[in-house]
C-alpha cells in the first residue's frame, strides 16, 4: 500500500494545555481510516492540523512525501486534502448548487477580466464548474434539492451538502469530522454506504471522526485511538476491540 | 394630473442615480459591515473628472459630436473612479480591517473630508457647469415632459443595474463575493481571497459612481466639490431603505426614494398651504431614514441582522 500521509512526531499545544503529544500516523492510499477516542482526545486538533487550521508546536506533516508543516488551510485544499466540520459551516444564504460551485473555487481559473467580460473560456468553466456541482450532488444523494437555500435543509442533509462540497474542490483526501452527528440509526446506515461509494468510485482515502464506535468498527479499514493527546493504537477494528489500552481508555481502569 | 406624471418621471430619474451611488454603499456595506461614507466623494469625482475631460476637448477645439465627447469625459472618470476606489480601501480600510468597527466609520468620514478638499483645491470652490454637449431635446409622455438627457438617465441606470445583478448572480466572481459576504473565513478555506474580491468591490462600486456623477451632474448641469455630500447622504437613505447589504434593496431603495422626495416636493407647497415650498426637497430623504430606522430598521427588503449566516 502507498503511503499518503505522514504524521511524524507532531504535538500541539495551546498555552499550557498539550492538546497533542508527539503523534506519528500513516494514511494509506484509499482506505478509510478512523479516529476515535473519549471527547478532549485531540481528535479535531489533529484534524486541524492535517487541514491546516492549526500550525503544529512541533512535528512533520506530509502529503505524498512532500512536507504540508506551515500550509494555511486554502493551500492545503490545493494540494488535495479536503474537509466537513462537526458544526456544520455552509454558506446558509446561497442555494445548495452555489454552495458546491464555490467549493470548487480553487480549482477555477477565470479572473476577474473573464468574470466581467464573460469571454468563451470563462463560460466554459461556469458550465463545467454547474455540471460537476450537480453531479456530485446526485452522487451524495441531494440533487432534488439543488435550489433550495441551505440553510433551509434537513440536518442529515447539509451533512451531504458539506461533503458535496469539500469533493468539488477534486480532492485526494477526505476528512469527516463527525459525519454522523444528530441523524437516526437509518440515515447512519446510507451514510456509511456513501462514505464506501465515495471511496470505491472516486478513488479517494477517507478520514472519519466519529463517537458511534460499533459503526465506525463497521466502517473503517483501520482505526487510530486518540487519548488525552497520545495515540495508544493503530491497528484493524478487530485488533482495536481487543486491546486492552483502548479498553482501559474507553471503561476506565478499574474495567 | 400632469404635474403627477411630471414629478413621478422626475422621481425616477432623480431616483435611478441615488440606486446606482446607493448599490455601492450596500456592496461594500455586505461584505465589509462598512458605511463607506467617502462613497459620495467618489461620485463626485467622477463628476468632476468627467468635466475637466470634457472642458479639455471642447477647449481644445476638438471636432466631434457632443455625445462622444461626454463619453470620453465619462470613460475616463470610470477608470479614475475605480482607483480611487480601490486607493481609498488600500490605504485607508484595509489596514483597519480587524480594528473595532467604530474605527474604520471614523476613517471614512476622514477620507470624504480629505477628498472633498482633495477637490476643492484642483477644481475650486466655485459651480462647474456642464456644457450643452447632450442632446437637448424633450418628448410628451401623458401630458408630462420627458427630455433627452433623462431618458438616457434612465437607460443608463436600468443597464448598469442590470448587469451588475447578472455579475453578482450568474458569475463565480459574485459568487465569491457573496460567499464572503456571508463568511469571508469559510469563503477563504474555499480558495477566495478575501482581500481580491474586497478590492473588487469597491472598484465595481465606484465604477458605478462615477456613471452616477457624471449622469448627475448632466442632468442639473452643474458640478461642484461639495455635491458628493448630500447625495452620498441621500443614496445611504436609499440603501437603508431598501436594506442595506442588499443590492435589490438598492435598487428599490433608491427609485423609492426619488419619487418620495420629488413628489413631495411637487406637493409640499399644496399641503402646508405655501407655507413651505419646495426648497424643503431634500427634507423627505431624511425623513424617510428616520422612518425606516424607527419602523423597519433592517430596510424593505433587509432580513433581520440576527439572520447573517
Amino acid at each position: 500500500m502507498t503511503e499518503l500521509i505522514k504524521v511524524t512526531h507532531v504535538s500541539k499545544q495551546f498555552g499550557g494545555i498539550c492538546a497533542l503529544n508527539d503523534v506519528s500516523l500513516t494514511v494509506y492510499k484509499g482506505e478509510i481510516l478512523g479516529l476515535i477516542g473519549p471527547n478532549g482526545a485531540g481528535k479535531t486538533t489533529l484534524f486541524n492540523i492535517l487541514t491546516g487550521f492549526y500550525t503544529a508546536t512541533s512535528g512533520e506533516l506530509s502529503l505524498n512525501d512532500v512536507s504540508m508543516r506551515g500550509l494555511l488551510a486554502h493551500q492545503v485544499l490545493q494540494r488535495g486534502i479536503a474537509r466537513t466540520f462537526q458544526n456544520i459551516r455552509l454558506f446558509a444564504n446561497m442555494s445548495v448548487l452555489e454552495n458546491v460551485m464555490v467549493g470548487r473555487h480553487s480549482r477555477t481559473h477565470t479572473g476577474v477580466v473573464g468574470a466581467v467580460l464573460r469571454h468563451r473560456r470563462a463560460r466554459v468553466e461556469e458550465v463545467a464548474i454547474r455540471t460537476r456541482a450537480h453531479e456530485l450532488l446526485h452522487l451524495v444523494g441531494i440533487s432534488r434539492h439543488s435550489q433550495t437555500l441551505a440553510k433551509n435543509l434537513s440536518y442529515g442533509d447539509q451533512r451531504r451538502l458539506e461533503i458535496a462540497r469539500a469533493l468539488a474542490s477534486d480532492p485526494q483526501v477526505l476528512a469527516l469530522d463527525e459525519p454522523a452527528a444528530g441523524m437516526n440509526p437509518a440515515e447512519r446506515d446510507t451514510l456509511k454506504q456513501l462514505i464506501r461509494d465515495l471511496r470505491d468510485a472516486l478513488g479517494l482515502t477517507l478520514l472519519v471522526i466519529e463517537h458511534d464506535v460499533p459503526w465506525m468498527m463497521s466502517l473503517c479499514d483501520r482505526i487510530a485511538v486518540l487519548d488525552f493527546g497520545e495515540k495508544i493504537a493503530e491497528d484493524t477494528p478487530a485488533n482495536i476491540r481487543t486491546n486492552p489500552r483502548v479498553i482501559s481508555a474507553y471503561l476506565g481502569d478499574g474495567a | 394630473m400632469d404635474i403627477l406624471v411630471q414629478q413621478l418621471i422626475n422621481g425616477l430619474v432623480l431616483g435611478s442615480v441615488y440606486a446606482l451611488v446607493a448599490l455601492g454603499y450596500t456592496m461594500v456595506y455586505g461584505i465589509l459591515e462598512l458605511i463607506n461614507f467617502a462613497h459620495g466623494e467618489v461620485t463626485m469625482f467622477g463628476a468632476m473628472v468627467a468635466l475637466a475631460v470634457i472642458s479639455a476637448l471642447l477647449g481644445a477645439g476638438v471636432d466631434l459630436p457632443g455625445v462622444v465627447i461626454a463619453l470620453l469625459g465619462l470613460l475616463t472618470a470610470i477608470p479614475a473612479c475605480m482607483l480611487l476606489g480601490y486607493g481609498i480601501e488600500r490605504l485607508a480600510y484595509r489596514p483597519l480591517r480587524h480594528a473595532p468597527r467604530l474605527a474604520p466609520l471614523i476613517t471614512a468620514i476622514g477620507v470624504s473630508i480629505v477628498l472633498q478638499n482633495i477637490a476643492m483645491l484642483i477644481w475650486g470652490r466655485q459651480y462647474i457647469s456642464f456644457p450643452p454637449i447632450l442632446p437637448q431635446g424633450y418628448h410628451t409622455l401623458l401630458g408630462a415632459r420627458i427630455t433627452d438627457v433623462q431618458i438616457l438617465i434612465l437607460v443608463a441606470s436600468l443597464v448598469l443595474m442590470v448587469a451588475l445583478t447578472l455579475l453578482v448572480q450568474r458569475t463565480q466572481l459574485g459568487r465569491a463575493m457573496r460567499a464572503t459576504a456571508q463568511s469571508p473565513q469559510l469563503a477563504g478555506l474555499m480558495g477566495v481571497d478575501a482581500n481580491r474580491v474586497i478590492s473588487l468591490t469597491f472598484i465595481i462600486g465606484s465604477g458605478i459612481a462615477a456613471v452616477a456623477g457624471v449622469l448627475v451632474s448632466a442632468y442639473y448641469g452643474l458640478a461642484h466639490y461639495y455635491m458628493g455630500f448630500l447625495l452620498g447622504l441621500k443614496a445611504f437613505s436609499a440603501a437603508v431603505l431598501g436594506g442595506v447589504g442588499n443590492l435589490a434593496g438598492a435598487m428599490l431603495g433608491g427609485l423609492l426614494l426619488g419619487v418620495i422626495e420629488s413628489l413631495g416636493a411637487g406637493y409640499i407647497g399644496d399641503i402646508t398651504g405655501g407655507f413651505l415650498g419646495s426648497n424643503y426637497q431634500d427634507v423627505f430623504a431624511f425623513f424617510v431614514l428616520i422612518i425606516v430606522l424607527i419602523v423597519r430598521p433592517s430596510g424593505l427588503l433587509g432580513k433581520p441582522s440576527h439572520d447573517r449566516a
